[in-house]
């Protein structure tokens, strides 16, 4: 080895001449992307991404092939350089066929990890699902029990039979443990008020106390859980869960300081100078008007002052024909608490038709088999009343217009076309919104609600944030205000650190061109679907209506979701680099890849959509192997590392030594888990060193969910006769045949061998 | 009296088997006989017979047939020579203007025949090159100013000189005869035509660089051309100008023939390298440069066929007299071939430093049917479109790279108005992404990007954002890519847009083709008042887009009608017209 | 009919390094065969101790060697871009018309199959085509369709 001095950025370094100029560069600490190189197989030159200009040479060249002399100057970065990279990065990914994540995550408005815990309810393991679940949801049995979920809209099972139970296998995960508190990080010292205990309230409390900090939660109820405890019925989400839920917020230390309102106990103004920072998530608790004469008469109702008032024990006398108007959630749960109440004929109006519901069509279904009457294309003009008691409504007949901007079919009335119902109470059940008057200090937008920024959920004040019903838009659906709740906390948190709020969502590949077609010729399983109380039984009373997932239930529908997102994300190197360029959007697109996923090999999973065409694989099986079972076949656009005829890997040559996978630097190649699902979740890497022989050879063991998936040596010995990956190869090569023996050496016999290589670190010794 | 057939595969291609089998019985218990020769480049007049009377005068006669050679024959026969079929003296100006080196013994001697190629001077450069040495051969060439022909024009010298100074117990003498430029065809009627010349200059450059092995790497798609060569190896073997102590001296050389397979990006010296080794034609990054380390990772001196095919000239006649052909920094002359819109195509060598419009008008007799020219392609995949203002640029490397375009091996294009550059660039686009080796991203992904843009617009689905990211993209292809097929591939879409930047605003906002040449953007249309109502063109139409009454104008239904031009060639009235723009339906 | 394993046994003797000569042996072989077969490549390994799967990469790269079967009359249309200028598209469309196939593949008769191909280097006469050996030039849609269409005929025969 020998050593000369070059300049890298107009700093000097000593360099290795046996090195490339790459290596030199990276050892040193410089930030230089590259995706097709790795220091133990012969340089390729194919990314493009190490360009680097070099004194007195007119092109750029590639590190990665470069060698190193004396006086060398290397500038890593300029505009051009710069310009070229992002260029590639965005060619590169308009031909990266793969989904980081799944598109359930990237629905769900708090991005909780759902191919995660699915992938772990599917494997048996509902304790780690839960931990997941726990990550970004503070609430999951309660929001298991009644999220539209619209993580199961975008599911792609839904092209086969029918989406993921997913918002029921959350709530399978939450009540097989409901004490489970994950751990806080030690108190820093630092003290938020948070107004209000919804779900919006009770999530950034959460996420801020797992962070340290110490929250106290001002409620203006005696009881906490906002509109999940008074505006859903107990028979959908029985207040013992909720309970146990806000309790386990209180065991993390949170405290809860009830029948304190704003405006009447207290203001923002004083919250802010007994604590450090205040978050507001008041709600938005005015049921909507109709905006139609008669209003005003006795027995026309709020479906939302309904509902509280059922649940707080007050008495209300609907009548026995009840009208409820709207075509939402709040409408249904009016019309079952209705029902429920003991009203004989119990009617929903609404102005389109069932197809435009914003309800949930499960919940419509459910309405119906307890007995309410439904009247589409029907808008209230008039509540008639006689003695100021409602005696009926009269409804304008609709028929659908042209599509909104919405692209819902909007309502129009049919000329003269009106009908009477007679009904002796009405309750209007289109929408809340916040009552502003109890709000002091910060800037209210036109529709009374809170006014943040999007991004920091910061007010108009500093140091007070705001979050859920009260905020912007105004009301949604309560996942969107545990989101809330959470992104909150962590601006929160940037707030106090004075660092930069990340986006929400950073940005992921995304296989805009999903082809259903691919999934043609899976077995098919129908979607379970969660069971009921019978009708006639549960319209009677409020105890819950529908049950848990029994775990064989569970189970059997974890498994059959598709794992769209991938496997690899925590360790792609592509990714940050798309990231760090802005790779994403660039407009650059076209035909992209629709390969089938290859598994047919017992301990590597192929997907060539997401090949980058580096030719690591291909080196590595040529060089570290010495097998040659993979090779660059076709040129142009359609190249690909395949083995010789195509033939799937598990019926190729491949020995199974795994160094393939090893240099894989996205998900095109993983390791296949003994598990049925591979749960994409973060890894750890640990240094061990093999005793296999004696050179005592340096290895890095990663590990997900403590189970091996990789064990990368520091350096390739040639001779090595394990392979890097520990995997039994094919007993009909050498190469196997030396493997087995090994294995066997170990387990008595490789028939012990289940092909989990957790199970061959017995020989490994930590260093 | 002699009769020199063009038999190269152009004209063998253009009937010149059935003008030789009529010669030949017109010709048998006669003392005439038909001497088969290379291609002389006049493409446009194939076939081609020429007569050398034995007074010295040359005759040409071109575009025979069976019928017009029988007559030739017996014409020549009965001792005065026919008139018809005669090249004019302007389709002579063609020949006259010319300088030629390089094509000096296509279409004037036997390839076939070693005997041949010495009469005419052949091995004497061999013999004076054995007496230079390698310093001396260096020497002349270095003065000679000779660079490559193959298209980046680098100075031979140096290469040669590199090799020489590399160590390494073998060397090897590369030709790369992988012609592959979609245009170009030089190469291949120098092997045809004058097989010895490029075999005798990869001689002088081993005894220059120290190598024994010549490897000629040449296109499968050339079989005559391989034939040629390996008659003509046999027969300097045979004649012991190959093996062991060539001529006395302790020289030994000796040539191996290997067959591409079909694979543009093998002209690119390293891929070739990977090709000659049994590999995928994948290039590597430079250095190592092959003079270090090339085939079988010896030292190698890799020369395209043009280049080599000068070396003898060079040696024979010193390396001034060749610097005195020529610009400042191009020394010599040059080969083109012209094809496309021009009059008369063919193969035209000149020395550098004359413009496009001296060839294109003053050798090749300007545009077919006297049309308005638009630009001239040159460097083919790799080159770019030069506009009709820029055709008084003179021919040199330097020059022709200020325009975008490149020199290349010397294609050249020409295009008149009925040529859409929109669809020439994504011709090329085509061309490169199904050539790109697929190694590096900026080629493999890139170019084909570029690609499905191009065939958006030309399909009337672009948008306006499109050129610019053509030329983002083109731009980081030009930095990012490996080798110089993905370097130089977008050169064809950033030349058009740089110069026909209307047209392709053209198809994107107005959704017009203006030469109609894309399908997508442009209808048929039967002008009523012209048409007679024939039917031929209903008769001709290969789908039956057309229908209409005998004697009453006919109608073309544009949704079944693929625009296959079938229609318009026909009509005799010239009715038919195609709409781009307004009035497409 | 099929290549034998003694004609690969020849072919492969002929040559020094087979290894180095891949491209040399793949030409010899699809010369008999007419295109690559799965059962020479793993014949040829056999033989040679060459991987399959190089042989294939080497077979796939280049234009020139076929992975399926071709038709007894191989119809080449050049798109160089001289017969690109002079309407090779059209020569193109009324191949794969008048034979019913996309390009690469073969008539049901296993009597045409056809590809677009590289400058045959007949720029003079574009627009051409080849049929097997034989090069046709200054083609319109209406000559190609005879001469398809005489070669059907004289097969009838």
């Amino acid at each position: 080895m020998s050593q000369v001095k070059i300049t890298i950025n107009g700093k000097e370094y000593l360099a290795d001449t046996e090195k490339t100029l790459l290596d030199n560069i990276l050892e040193n600490g410089i930030y230089l992307p590259h995706l097709c190189h790795n220091k133990e197989l012969e340089s390729y030159g194919g990314c493009g991404l190490c360009l680097v200009e070099v004194e007195g040479i007119r092109k750029p060249l590639r590190a990665c092939s470069t060698t190193v002399s004396e006086g060398m100057k290397v500038t890593t970065s300029t505009p051009e350089l710069e310009k070229s990279r992002k260029m590639t990065l965005s060619v590169i990914m308009s031909d990266h066929a793969g989904d980081c994540k799944a598109p359930c995550y990237m629905a769900c408005p708090t991005h909780q990890d759902i191919q995660a815990y699915v992938g772990l309810i599917a494997n048996g393991d509902e304790k780690k699902a839960l931990e997941v679940i726990k990550e970004d949801n503070p609430l999951p049995a309660s929001i298991g029990r009644v999220c539209p979920h619209p993580c199961e809209e975008k599911c792609r099972r839904a092209h086969l039979e029918g989406a993921v139970s997913i918002c029921a296998l959350k709530r399978f995960a939450a009540d097989s443990f409901m004490d489970f508190i994950p751990q806080c990080a030690e108190k820093n010292g630092k003290r938020v008020a948070v107004i209000g205990a919804g779900p919006a309230g009770l999530s950034c409390a959460y996420f801020l106390a797992k962070k340290g900090y110490s929250v106290e939660i001002f409620e203006a109820e005696s009881h906490g859980g906002g509109m999940l405890r008074y505006g859903i019925p107990a028979y959908r989400l029985p207040k013992d869960i909720l309970d146990k839920e806000i309790q386990n917020i209180e065991k993390m230390g949170v405290e809860i300081h009830y029948n304190k309102r704003l405006g009447r106990d207290f203001t923002i103004q004083s919250l802010k100078s007994d604590f450090d920072a205040v978050f507001v998530a008041i709600g938005a608790w005015s049921a909507s008007s109709m905006r139609c004469p008669g209003e005003d008469a006795e027995g026309v109702f709020g479906g939302i002052d309904v509902l509280y008032k059922v649940t707080k024990g007050e008495k209300v006398d609907l009548g026995k024909k009840v009208c409820v108007v709207g075509g939402g959630n709040t409408a249904i749960d009016a019309v079952r608490t209705a029902v429920r109440l003991g009203a004989e004929e119990v009617t929903l109006v609404y102005r389109r038709t069932e197809n435009e519901m914003p309800a949930e069509p499960d919940e419509i279904r459910d309405a119906r088999a307890e007995g309410v009457q439904f009247r589409f294309l029907c808008a209230p003009v008039e509540v008639i009343s006689e003695n100021g008691k409602v005696t009926g409504i009269n409804l304008q007949k609709m028929e659908l217009g042209e599509p909104d901007a919405s692209g819902r079919r909007s309502p129009v009335a049919i000329e003269g076309a009106t009908e009477l119902l007679e009904c002796d109470s009405v309750i209007s059940a289109i929408g809340q919104k916040v009552v502003g008057s109890d709000i002091d200090s910060v800037e209210l937008t036109k529709k009374s609600t809170i006014a943040v920024d999007e991004t920091t959920f910061m007010t108009s004040v500093e140091g007070v944030f705001a979050a859920g019903d009260v905020i912007n838009k105004g009301p949604d659906i309560a996942i969107r205000a545990i989101a809330g709740g959470k992104y909150a906390a962590r601006s929160i948190d940037c707030w106090f650190k004075g660092v930069s709020v990340p986006p929400e969502l950073p940005d992921y590949s995304v296989n805009k061109n999903f082809n259903p077609e691919v999934l043609k010729g899976m077995p098919q399983i129908d979607r379970a679907e969660i069971k009921l109380v019978d009708a006639n039984i549960r319209n009677k009373n409020f105890s819950e209506a529908a049950f848990t997932f029994t775990k064989e239930e569970a189970m059997k529908e974890a498994e059959r979701c598709l794992e769209c997102g991938c496997s690899a994300v925590y360790s792609c190197e592509l990714l940050p680099y798309a990231r760090d360029y802005d790779a994403f959007a660039s407009g650059i697109y076209g035909k992209t890849r629709q390969y089938t996923k290859d598994k047919s090999h017992p301990f590597i999973v192929r997907d060539n959509n997401k090949c980058i065409l580096c030719g690591q694989c291909v080196r590595a099986c040529k060089e570290i192997s010495g097998t040659e079972n993979l090779g660059l076949f076709g040129r142009g656009f359609g190249t690909l590392p395949l083995s010789a005829f195509d033939l799937p890997l598990g019926e190729s040559k491949c020995v199974s030594c795994g160094a393939c996978v090893n240099v894989c630097p996205t998900g095109a190649l993983t390791t296949k888990v003994p598990t049925l699902k591979n749960p994409p979740l973060p890894f750890e890497d640990s240094e061990w060193i093999c005793g296999y022989c004696d050179r005592k050879c340096k290895f890095t063991k990663r590990s997900i969910n403590g189970r091996a998936v990789k064990m990368i040596p520091e350096k390739i010995e040639e001779s090595c006769s394990i392979g890097v990956f520990l995997l039994p190869a094919k007993e009909n090569s050498e190469y196997g045949v030396r493997k087995a023996e090994w294995i066997d050496r170990i387990f008595g016999s490789i028939d012990k061998f289940n092909g989990d290589i957790n199970e061959l670190e017995l020989i490994m010794r930590n260093s | 009296m002699r009769f020199l057939l063009g038999y190269g595969s152009c004209g063998i291609a253009s009937g010149a088997k059935d003008v030789l089998k009529a010669l030949e019985a017109v010709f048998q218990n006669t003392e005439f006989k038909v001497e088969k020769v290379g291609c002389n480049g006049l493409c446009f007049a194939e076939p081609i017979v020429e007569v050398i009377c034995d007074s010295g005068e040359s005759i040409l006669y071109g575009r025979l047939d069976e019928k017009s050679a029988i007559a030739l024959g017996t014409s020549a026969k009965n001792g005065s020579l026919m008139e018809e079929n005669r090249l004019t003296e302007e389709e002579l100006n063609f020949l006259n203007g010319q300088n030629r080196i390089v094509l000096s013994g296509c279409g004037k001697i036997d390839p076939e025949s070693i005997e041949s190629y010495i009469e005419n001077g052949g091995y004497t450069a061999l013999k004076k090159a054995l007496e230079l040495g390698a310093e001396g051969i260096i020497e002349e060439i270095k003065k000679s100013g000779l660079r490559g022909r193959g298209g980046a024009g680098f100075p031979t010298h140096i290469k040669w000189q590199s090799a020489k100074n590399s160590a390494g117990d073998e060397k090897y003498i590369v030709c790369n005869a992988d012609e592959g430029d979609p245009g170009a065809f030089m190469d291949r009627a120098v092997l045809e035509g004058d097989p010895h010349r490029v075999l005798e200059g990869m001689m002088i450059a081993g005894i220059a660089v120290g190598a024994k092995t010549g490897i000629i790497y040449v296109r499968a798609e050339y079989p005559l051309a391989v034939k040629r060569l390996n008659i003509a190896i046999e027969e300097m073997r045979q004649k012991g100008i190959l093996g062991e102590n060539i001529f006395g001296s302790s020289f030994s050389f000796d040539f191996r023939i290997m067959m591409g397979a079909g694979a543009f990006v093998c002209g690119e010296e390293t891929a070739l390298l990977a090709s000659l080794g049994g590999n995928r034609g994948m290039p590597i990054t430079k250095p190592p440069f092959p003079a270090q380390k090339g085939f079988r990772k010896k030292p190698t001196n890799i020369n395209n066929v043009e280049t080599f095919a000068n070396v003898s000239w060079i040696i024979e006649n010193g390396g001034e007299k060749f610097a005195e052909m020529g610009t400042e920094g191009s020394k010599g002359t040059k080969v083109f071939a012209l094809a496309g819109r021009v009059k008369r195509g063919g193969l035209v060598e000149v020395p550098m430093g004359l413009t496009i419009n001296d060839i294109v008008f003053g050798i090749c007799g300007g545009i077919k049917e006297d049309a308005e020219i638009k630009a001239v392609q040159m460097g083919g995949p790799s080159g770019g479109c030069i506009p009709k203002n820029l055709l008084d640029t003179p021919i040199d490397y330097e020059n022709i790279a200020k325009t975008g375009a490149i020199m290349g091996s010397g294609g050249m294009i020409v295009m008149d108005e009925k040529t859409c550059m929109v669809d020439m660039a994504k011709f090329f686009m085509d061309f490169t992404s199904k050539e790109s080796c697929g190694k590096c991203v900026p080629c493999r992904i890139g170019t084909t990007r570029m690609l499905e843009i191009l065939q958006r617009i030309v399909k009337g689905e672009g948008e306006e954002s499109d050129i610019e990211t053509l030329v983002e993209l083109g731009e980081a292809i030009k930095t990012g890519a490996l080798c110089g097929l993905g370097n130089s591939a977008p050169n064809p879409v950033l030349t058009t847009i740089k110069y026909f930047r209307e047209e392709y605003e053209a198809h994107i906002k107005e959704k017009k083709c203006p030469a109609k040449k894309c399908s997508a953007l442009i209808s048929y249309n039967i002008v009523a008042e012209k048409c007679k109502g024939c039917s031929l063109c209903s008769r001709k139409c290969p789908v039956n887009a057309i229908s209409g009454v005998i004697k009453m104008p006919f109608k073309i239904d544009n949704e079944v009608c693929v625009r296959c031009g079938q229609c318009i060639e026909n009509c005799k009235f010239g009715a038919i017209e195609i709409l781009s723009g307004e009035g497409v339906e | 009919m099929a290549i034998t394993k003694s004609q690969i046994d020849e072919i492969l003797l002929k040559y020094e390094n087979p290894e180095e000569s891949l491209i040399a042996v793949l030409q010899d072989v699809q010369a008999v065969d007419g295109y690559i077969s799965r059962e020479s490549v793993e014949y040829i390994t056999e033989k040679s101790g060459i991987p399959s799967a190089r042989i294939m990469g080497v077979a796939s790269f280049y234009a020139g060697f076929r992975l399926k079967p071709v038709g007894k009359y191989r119809i080449m249309v050049c798109m160089g871009t001289a017969c690109h200028v002079n309407g090779a598209e059209r020569v193109g469309d009324t191949v794969k018309r008048v034979l019913g196939i996309e390009a690469g593949d073969v008539t049901d008769d296993g009597l045409f199959s056809w590809e677009e191909v590289a400058c045959l280097g007949c720029c003079s006469i574009s627009p051409a085509m080849m049929i097997n050996d034989t090069a046709y030039g200054k083609l319109t849609p209406d000559m190609v369709t005879d001469i398809i269409n005489s070669i059907r005929e004289e097969e009838k025969k």
